[in-house]
């Protein structure tokens, strides 16, 4: 039977913007996972300084005593 | 050929329609008159956004019927016989979708019901023009030249005619 019906498209923008959605998600969760890399790591530069500041220091006592 | 309201539209013109997912798109497909001989290729397809289908398939014609250089059939009264020649340019014909059937396996569209001479005989429209009733109306007639319709249709219903339904038309005697 010789019948073509026409349908409307459906729109393309709700796609695009679940895509931008996505990107933006995991563009947020990767720089949130960088940012708490860098904070451990600074909180352990941190915590070794006052050691070997502390080392230093009884270093430099015992140094003193010496004279 | 100019009309008040545009009522058809090349597919190809809406941006926001295509042919649904479980119909054919004939774009492409040859066509084939009464005697299985190929009569032009379907380039666009003309539709109503009203009744949201295909009602006439837009045909180039294939090089012979134009060189068969018939005089066109059903001449408007009004209208000067100079004025309803096929002109040079003009190789593109319409054809009502329910006087074809569609040979989906060998991508043919099959118009049984029309003969080479009519084809040849059928006023003929330059691509890229708009279609009016006139022309449309002139067409039918052409095709119908041995059955007249026993209906009047306005332009209301003009689209309920036997020839934009395969059924319909198929159980005309």
């Amino acid at each position: 039977m010789a019948e073509i019906k026409i349908e409307k498209k459906k729109p393309v923008w709700p796609w695009i913007l679940l895509v931008l959605v996505l990107i933006v998600g995991v563009y947020i969760y990767w720089t949130y996972n960088d940012n708490l890399n860098e904070t451990e790591q600074n909180e352990m530069v941190t915590d070794s300084i006052p050691q070997m500041n502390e080392e230093f220091n009884e270093m430099e006592a015992d140094t003193t005593s010496a004279y | 050929m100019k009309n008040e309201e545009k009522h058809l539209y090349n597919l190809n013109e809406l941006s926001d329609y295509k042919v649904a997912s479980d119909n054919p798109d004939v774009r492409g497909w040859d066509v084939r008159d009464a005697d299985n001989r190929v009569v032009g290729k379907v380039e666009n397809l003309l539709v109503n956004k009203n009744i949201q289908r295909v009602v006439y398939l837009d045909v180039h014609v294939d090089k012979t019927i134009i060189d068969a250089n018939h005089d066109p059939y059903g001449r408007p009264n009004h209208m000067d016989i100079r004025e309803f020649v096929n002109k040079d340019g003009e190789n593109h014909v319409i054809i009502p979708i329910g006087m074809v059937n569609l040979d989906k396996s060998n991508k043919n569209v099959l118009a049984n019901g029309i003969d080479y001479r009519t084809f040849s005989e059928t006023k003929r429209y330059q691509h890229g023009t708009s279609l009016n009733k006139e022309y449309e109306t002139t067409v039918l007639k052409s095709y119908n030249r041995e059955v007249v319709p026993d209906a009047v249709y306005d332009d209301e219903n003009f689209y309920e005619r036997d020839e934009f339904d395969r059924n319909k038309y198929s159980k005309r005697g």
